[in-house]
């Protein structure tokens, strides 16, 4: 493996990865285009053989610019390629000079039926005369495209006239990056007066197509004069020697002006500009969302019920953070606590209590306190009838924007969710408690397993209950609370190791009055805690919670849609940035006479 | 007396094309088209206005036409004198077209009466020529007719229409929609380019008369070029079979067009311009000898009938189109109807009915057994107050919105029928979808969020007042029964099955309490079970006429109060610029139109003037 096919293996596996990205949107004609160029270009570089195989130089332009007749001059047989003063088109199949020695080399590479062969002294170097590219006669233009895909590099061949012609330039355009260039305007011998500024207006064009040329690859001459200095010049260039190690490099330029080729800008903008469609659907879908999600909490008792659970959970951390003899009467009031939320929240939900409702209410506290699970489900059911229409309607437009947009619909792509970073979270638990509001509504778009939603929800109460106590119970707190019961057990333990150890033992209802004591000395504790509780555990501003929901499932469809086609862009980007990168450091190799031009620059518009 | 006959015919097709004119414009742009776009049209308006303005003497306008590098320019130099940039430094040259007119017409308003299309403007630097503006500018500078001329002849150059400055490529298109005279110019490489081929078809449609000229060649050379033209495009062109309004084929009119061609020279003059056929007239008693009335008459009917053509191809699309939107209209309006009867259908208020029913009855029981149940109703009350207070304590002081009811459910099936019928259409219509489609998702969008925010309409009480009607004469066909009824649910409420059936009179179901348990699906289903309880009563009271006649009643009130809704508020939204243009289209005098294009082909001057 040399130091270009380390090049080459890389853009590859990037060329790659960019087809695979294309091949998710099927529908659009841009990404079709794209993945058939990357593909071609891909094929095209396992074709080619550069030990072997002549260098195709080929002639590309209008009918009547002299082609034909510069072919003759160049090889110096007046009758190799028909030429006419008069009727046009002339030349209807391509001519191919060759040596003799190199005919069976190129056979491998060609169909040489494609093109009328004549022998030549040439070494390693094929010219092709090509039909016109302009004229009534479409079989001419198919014929010489042909040849164009097969050449190295292209000579593009004009006369002062046609210089400016619209299609001529569309064609040079088409192949600019694809192939190595020089350009060649003839009959100079009838334009002795104005030569010089048509040479200036000739380079200006040039210009515009996207090249930079200089005396070394543009020539104007006259057929009639082949003995002419620029002419002798143009024969030197195209016809001489070239070194063998630049010959090896030249299918790897030709790989890379076939990527540049298939990165057309316009396609990149053209994923960027989907990408930003898709975007401002995403955020105006979610502006719908949220009001949808302020409205519902509105009207209901949701932010009650979702605080109940808030406190329990700060309860249920409480033991732990407090620890040492202050856990035990939390932990005592947890496990009777379950219950209670179960109803409390279930009142608030159902607002007023029929037979059956309560009936309902107490059923399911049971069932929560047997499942040990807090009654989350309640708060998804309160979000009401309303919320579900709208957010099913968000569903609804998320598939019809993508629909319009001919984006195939994601199937199951959680992955694709998971890799993105979520920022990070302010304030406490906010983000953990819109992720839980989220997971409600999660319920509503996908029917998901309900054990699922409920852990969802769960963990994040729990994560949000978490850090509330983390923040309220430090090290002082627990000191706090803890130290009266500390000094009244130590007391007591002090009198009854005494008592032991001198034998004096005390009266039995001394343990009575401990027991009591101890109890006692909880309570100051237990008072401070759930103060601190009661306190800290309100839920912060809706609007704020509500904006905090983040990748909410009823945009799911759209986000991944637009995922793909950022990440379509920005491979895109990726490649072109590295083709051209590469394209250019290999230019210092490259760019002499020998190998003529290559597109600089994009055309001007 | 020929003379005045033919002065008459002139005058009616005059009147004609001015009457095609004007409800033309009407007709297409009322229809969301745009009739400068369809072919002919701008040329016919133009040289219908510029004759009916024309003075005493005709002024007939030529124009030089051809590839960049013909030599447009520095023949329109020789001919008239004025200085325009010409020459191959630069290519393309001409950058704006230039009218030399004759001393008399010395007068932008004059000019601009002649162009109407474009704004006249007095040259007077060379350098105008070179600046790329809009398309409308016509610089003019007058040129002196030394000789006495016999006609007024307007020269106009030209840019260019094949090189890159595509901008230039509209500026000769548009001038060629006026001129009356073409002089097409080409170089010897360029007569087979795709491009100038297809542009001298279109000089051979629009012109009324046309010399073609060959420059940079020598004589043989042109003798070839020329009979390899014709043969090719006899070949290759459809196009050139078309035909003209003087009966001739396209083909026709170019061979019989005079050929010029002109040697290369150091320093081109008008000497060098040769006829081909020698019996052709010389280039520049060519110019001088046009019979210019005959001319403008004769470009003004190309115009007219190539006008006619499309506009008759409009007027067909837009009839077959019409056809297909009233059937698209007929079949959406259907789906409406299907929906709204489904909604209707499934949300039969039955608890209401039951009320009603109870209400009647009880309005009707004899006044003893009034008395009788008197005492059971206690209970009942007792109850009701009971919980009044309990929510009272509980500081509920109103019912609150109840999870599901009846209405909700009729809003969220609403709300199904419009995205499902959205959908429907989308699939079905594929033209009117797409992203920018009458049916796009951003269109769906925002006539469902229109359609939600207007209420839904209460259900009228025409139903009820039928109910009503009914129940008396069963009351009276079954006393005992109605008797039973009045005192049943009373009996019943005391021994708490009734709760059931209140709960659902009153309040449509404190259900929603379990129900939401069940999820939305077990609503409905919830609903749907309570229903049947309803209608199993109903039954065991010999009701079930009564009660298929209130749902029948029911039904088609709520279908025709649904549809309504639906179609104003939601479809309307949606469809309207679809509407609005099919309404367009069957106001439209398209009958009226297709008569008068019809007059103005029959009336085609062609050989008659
Ligand atoms: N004066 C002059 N004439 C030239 C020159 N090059 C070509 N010609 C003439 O231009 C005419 C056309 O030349 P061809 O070689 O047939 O042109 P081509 O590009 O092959 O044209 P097609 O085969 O039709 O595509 C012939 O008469 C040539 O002699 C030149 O440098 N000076
Ligand atoms: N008219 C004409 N010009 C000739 C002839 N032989 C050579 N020429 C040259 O051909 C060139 C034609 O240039 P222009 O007159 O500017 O051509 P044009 O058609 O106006 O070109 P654009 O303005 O670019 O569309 C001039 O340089 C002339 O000198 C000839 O026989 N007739
Ligand atoms: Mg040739
Ligand atoms: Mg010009």
């Amino acid at each position: 493996m040399n130091a270009s096919s380390m090049f080459v293996s890389a853009i590859r596996d990037r060329a790659q990865k960019l087809a695979q990205s294309c091949a998710l949107f099927p529908l659009w004609a841009d990404s079709f285009k794209l993945d058939v160029r990357l593909r071609r270009a891909l094929e095209k570089l396992d074709a080619e053989n550069p030990d072997v195989k002549p260098l195709i130089i080929a002639f590309l332009g209008g009918t009547g610019v002299g082609k034909s007749h510069l072919f003759n001059a160049l090889l110096g047989q007046p009758n190799a390629s028909q030429v006419s003063p008069a009727i046009r088109p002339c030349t209807s199949k391509p001519k191919m000079a060759l040596s003799r020695h190199d005919k069976p080399l190129l056979q491998s590479y060609m169909d040489l039926g494609l093109v009328d062969v004549i022998d030549a002294q040439l070494d390693g170097v094929v010219l092709v005369d090509c039909p016109d590219i302009d004229s009534i006669d479409q079989a001419n233009r198919e014929k010489t495209r042909q040849i164009l895909g097969l050449a190295d590099i292209v000579v593009f061949v004009t006369d002062p006239a046609k210089r400016a012609n619209f299609v001529i330039h569309s064609e040079v355009k088409d192949w600019s990056e694809r192939k190595r260039w020089y350009f060649v305007m003839t009959k100079l011998d009838q334009h002795q007066n104005d030569g010089i500024a048509i040479r200036g207006d000739f380079v200006k064009r040039i210009n515009e197509l996207g090249f930079e040329v200089d005396a070394k690859t543009s020539f104007f001459v006259s057929c009639l004069e082949p003995g002419g200095v620029e002419f002798l010049e143009l024969r030197q260039t195209l016809l001489g020697a070239r070194s063998r190690e630049q010959r090896a490099l030249l299918p790897l330029d030709s790989f890379l002006g076939h990527m540049q080729h298939a990165l057309e800008p316009a396609l990149g903008d053209y994923f960027k500009s989907q990408a930003e469609q898709l975007k401002s659907t995403e955020v105006r879908l979610e502006a719908r969302l949220q009001e949808a999600y302020l409205n519902a909490l509105a009207q209901s008792d949701c932010a009650e019920a979702l605080k109940t659970l808030l406190r329990e959970q700060v309860w249920q951390q409480s033991p732990e953070r407090v620890g040492f003899l202050m856990s035990l009467p939390l932990w005592l009031r947890n496990r009777l606590a379950s219950l209670g939320v179960s109803w409390s929240i279930g009142q608030i939900l159902t607002g007023k209590a029929s037979l059956l409702g309560v009936a309902g209410i107490g059923l399911s506290s049971v069932m929560s306190l047997l499942r040990g699970q807090l009654p989350y489900k309640k708060v998804a059911g309160a979000l009401g009838v309303e919320f579900r229409t709208k957010v099913e309607s968000i569903v609804a437009d998320s598939k019809r924007t993508l629909e319009d947009m001919k984006i195939p619909f994601a199937e199951d792509t959680p992955k694709e969710l998971a890799e993105e970073h979520r920022p990070d979270s302010k304030g406490w638990g906010l983000v953990g408690l819109g992720a839980a509001l989220e997971a409600v509504a999660r319920q509503v778009t996908r029917r998901q397993p309900e054990d699922e939603i409920l852990e969802q929800l769960r963990g994040d109460i729990e994560r949000l209950g978490q850090k509330i106590a983390l923040a309220e119970f430090g090290f002082t707190v627990s000191i706090m609370t803890n130290l009266l019961p500390t000094v009244a057990v130590g007391d007591i333990l002090y009198r009854t190791f005494m008592s032991w150890y001198s034998h004096d033992y005390l009266p039995w209802n001394f343990y009575g009055m401990a027991a009591m004591v101890f109890l006692g000395s909880l309570i100051p504790g237990y008072l401070v805690i759930s103060r601190k509780i009661w306190r800290s555990s309100t839920l912060p501003d809706m609007r704020e919670l509500v904006a905090q929901v983040n990748e909410p499932g009823a945009t799911e469809l759209i986000r991944i849609a637009r995922k793909r086609v950022e990440n379509l862009a920005h491979e895109f980007d990726l490649l072109q940035r590295q083709v051209a990168e590469t394209r250019n450091t290999l230019a210092s190799e490259l760019d002499n006479p020998s190998f003529g031009e290559r597109i600089r620059h994009s055309p001007k518009k | 007396m020929q003379e005045n006959q033919q002065q008459s015919t002139l005058e009616l097709f005059c009147q004609n094309v001015q009457e095609l004119l004007i409800t033309g414009q009407k007709l297409v742009s009322s229809l969301g088209g745009e009739p400068d776009l369809l072919p002919g049209w701008k040329a016919l308006k133009a040289r219908y206005s510029a004759f009916q303005m024309r003075g005493v003497d005709p002024v007939l306008i030529a124009t030089l036409y051809g590839p960049s590098g013909a030599g447009k320019s520095t023949l329109f130099k020789l001919l008239t004198g004025v200085d325009v940039p010409a020459g191959g430094a630069v290519r393309p040259c001409s950058m704006a077209c230039a009218a030399a007119v004759p001393e008399v017409l010395d007068d932008p308003q004059k000019l601009s009466a002649l162009f109407p299309d474009h704004i006249a403007e007095k040259m007077v630097s060379q350098s105008q020529i070179r600046q790329t503006d809009g398309p409308d500018r016509l610089l003019f500078a007058t040129y002196a007719s030394g000789k006495k001329q016999p006609i007024q002849l307007v020269l106009v150059d030209v840019p260019d229409f094949n090189t890159v400055e595509k901008t230039n490529w509209d500026k000769a298109e548009k001038m060629l929609e006026r001129v009356e005279v073409v002089i097409f110019m080409v170089y010897d490489n360029a007569y087979s380019d795709e491009k100038v081929i297809r542009e001298l078809a279109r000089c051979c449609k629009k012109s009324a008369s046309m010399a073609y000229m060959l420059t940079m060649t020598t004589a043989e050379a042109a003798r070839q070029i020329w009979v390899d033209l014709v043969q090719k495009v006899s070949g290759k062109f459809a196009e050139f079979h078309e035909q003209r309004s003087d009966g001739k084929t396209l083909l026709q009119f170019l061979s019989a067009s005079p050929v010029y061609y002109s040697p290369r020279a150091e320093r081109p003059s008008l000497e060098n311009v040769f006829p081909l056929d020698e019996k052709s007239p010389d280039f520049q008693s060519l110019l001088h000898g046009f019979e210019a009335e005959k001319l403008i008459i004769s470009g003004m009917s190309e115009a007219a009938l190539q006008t006619v053509a499309s506009c008759n191809r409009f007027t067909e699309d837009a009839e077959s189109g019409l056809a297909g939107m009233r059937e698209r209209d007929r079949a959406m309006r259907a789906d409406l109807l299907n929906h709204a009867k489904a909604v209707a259908f499934h949300e039969f208020p039955a608890g209401r009915l039951v009320q009603i029913v109870l209400e009647e009855a009880r309005r009707r029981r004899p006044w003893y057994l009034r008395i009788i149940t008197s005492g059971f109703e206690i209970p009942g009350v007792v109850f009701k107050k009971g919980q009044k207070l309990i929510d009272w304590l509980r500081g509920k002081n109103d019912d609150g919105p109840s999870l599901v009811n009846r209405d909700d459910l009729e809003r969220k099936r609403l709300h199904d029928a419009i995205e499902h019928m959205g959908n429907q259409w989308r699939g079905n219509y594929p033209d009117m979808s797409g992203a920018d489609g009458i049916l796009s998702s951003v269109n769906c969008e925002n006539a469902r969020n229109s359609f939600t925010k207007v209420k839904i309409p209460v259900a009228g009480l025409d139903w009820e007042t039928e109910v009503r009607k009914d129940l008396i004469k069963w009351s009276e066909e079954n006393k005992w029964k109605c008797a039973m009824l009045a005192t049943v649910p009373e009996l019943a409420m005391t021994g708490g099955i009734a709760l059931l059936m209140v709960d659902l009179c009153t309040t449509g179901g404190s259900f929603s309490v379990l129900l939401t348990n069940l999820g939305i699906a077990g609503t409905v289903g919830g609903v749907g079970a309570a229903v049947g309880v309803g209608i199993k009563f109903l039954e065991d009271y010999h009701l079930n006429t009564v009660a298929e006649n209130a749902q029948n009643k029911w039904k088609n009130q709520r279908t025709d109060e649904l549809l309504k809704h639906l179609d104003e508020k939601w479809a309307a939204v949606l469809l309207q610029s679809w509407r609005l243009k099919l309404k367009n289209l069957i106001d439209a005098p398209i009958p009226k139109f297709k008569q008068i294009c019809q007059r103005v082909q029959k009336l085609l001057p062609e050989g008659k003037v």
